[in-house]
């Protein structure tokens, strides 16, 4: 490529050096009508994702699992996955999925552990009691705690 | 032998790109409270180049800074480029969104503020997409990202 032979190449700054590169036909209208619009909804995102994340009712990221007063197991809840928990009665399906856990069927009379339906904030319960099995959902691991408080 | 000719176009987007490129690179000089996180100063040309020239300028400026930068500072393909591309292009959708919305009804224009802001969510949300999906998928990050989000408002 030749550098000097071809004036299409020399760059429009080169010319105009001191030109400020600033938009065309000014900055117009300065904070138009729809700048503030967007400038007020990004404000109103940073507490809505306070409320969301931080705020009272957190979901909560495990779920513990206990089987006649012992615990069964301690499961996150973000990854889905189906759990068969055998109690006194026979095996109870839980259901893990979108942060939250259900039972899904249980060997009981009632069924009202299935009719607590998805448990996903912190502190939700549901008990089989003839069965003998509990879901409880609780909130972040105490390694958390440092960065917390 | 062929011969390469670059057009006023080709040079002007060189020379946006390289001052892009420049900045870009005195950013990730200047010490970080953590790392990975920067002023992001190189996105100023990308909208000035979209506010002046439109936006498939605006793309190439942002591309070529992303490209070559990362392979000047030695982060080609690593997880930092991958970010910071997905960053970019991110950005460059709500960019062409917003700047599109303007040209068609004109109402709704934004000026270079309400681009940038608009750009700035765009290129956290990409990069929070990608930490999601590929490198931690832990819903715990997304309580970063509210915090992150606060700064930069």
């Amino acid at each position: 490529m030749s550098e000097t032979s071809n004036p299409s190449i020399v760059p429009p700054l080169a010319k105009s050096p001191l030109r400020p590169p600033f938009p065309k036909g000014g900055w117009g209208g300065f904070p138009t009508r729809a700048d503030i619009v967007i400038l007020l909804l990004a404000l109103a995102l940073v507490p809505y994702l306070y409320i969301h994340y931080w705020g009272n009712g957190a979901h909560g990221e495990q779920a513990r699992i206990l089987v006649g007063g012992k615990e069964f197991a301690r499961v996150p809840l973000y990854k889905a996955q189906r759990l068969e928990v055998p109690g006194a009665l026979g095996v109870s399906v839980l259901e893990i999925k979108d942060g939250k856990i259900r039972f899904i069927a249980s060997p009981c009379r009632g069924k009202q552990c299935v009719h607590s339906g998805w448990l996903g904030l912190s502190g939700e319960f549901a008990a089989c009691l003839p069965n003998r099995i509990s879901a409880q959902v609780v909130g972040r691991e105490p390694r958390f705690d440092a960065i917390n408080f | 032998m062929p011969t390469l000719t670059a057009t006023r176009e080709d040079m002007r987007i060189a020379w946006f790109a390289a001052l892009a490129i420049t900045i870009h690179i005195a950013e990730s000089a200047l010490p970080s409270p953590l790392p990975g996180i920067k002023p992001g100063l190189a996105n100023v040309i990308t909208l000035v180049v979209l506010l002046r020239y439109g936006l498939a300028a605006a793309a190439w400026v942002a591309l070529l800074r992303v490209f070559a930068g990362s392979l000047l500072l030695g982060t080609f393909l690593s997880p930092t480029f991958m970010l910071s591309l997905s960053g970019a292009l991110a950005s460059l959708c709500a960019l062409g969104a917003g700047y599109g919305l303007g040209r068609v009804w004109p109402a709704a224009r934004l000026s270079a503020l309400g681009l940038s802001v608009l750009a700035a969510l765009a290129h956290m949300a990409g990069q929070f997409w990608l930490a999601y999906a590929w490198f931690i998928p832990h819903p715990g990050l997304f309580y970063l990202a509210c915090s992150i989000y606060c700064r930069c408002s």
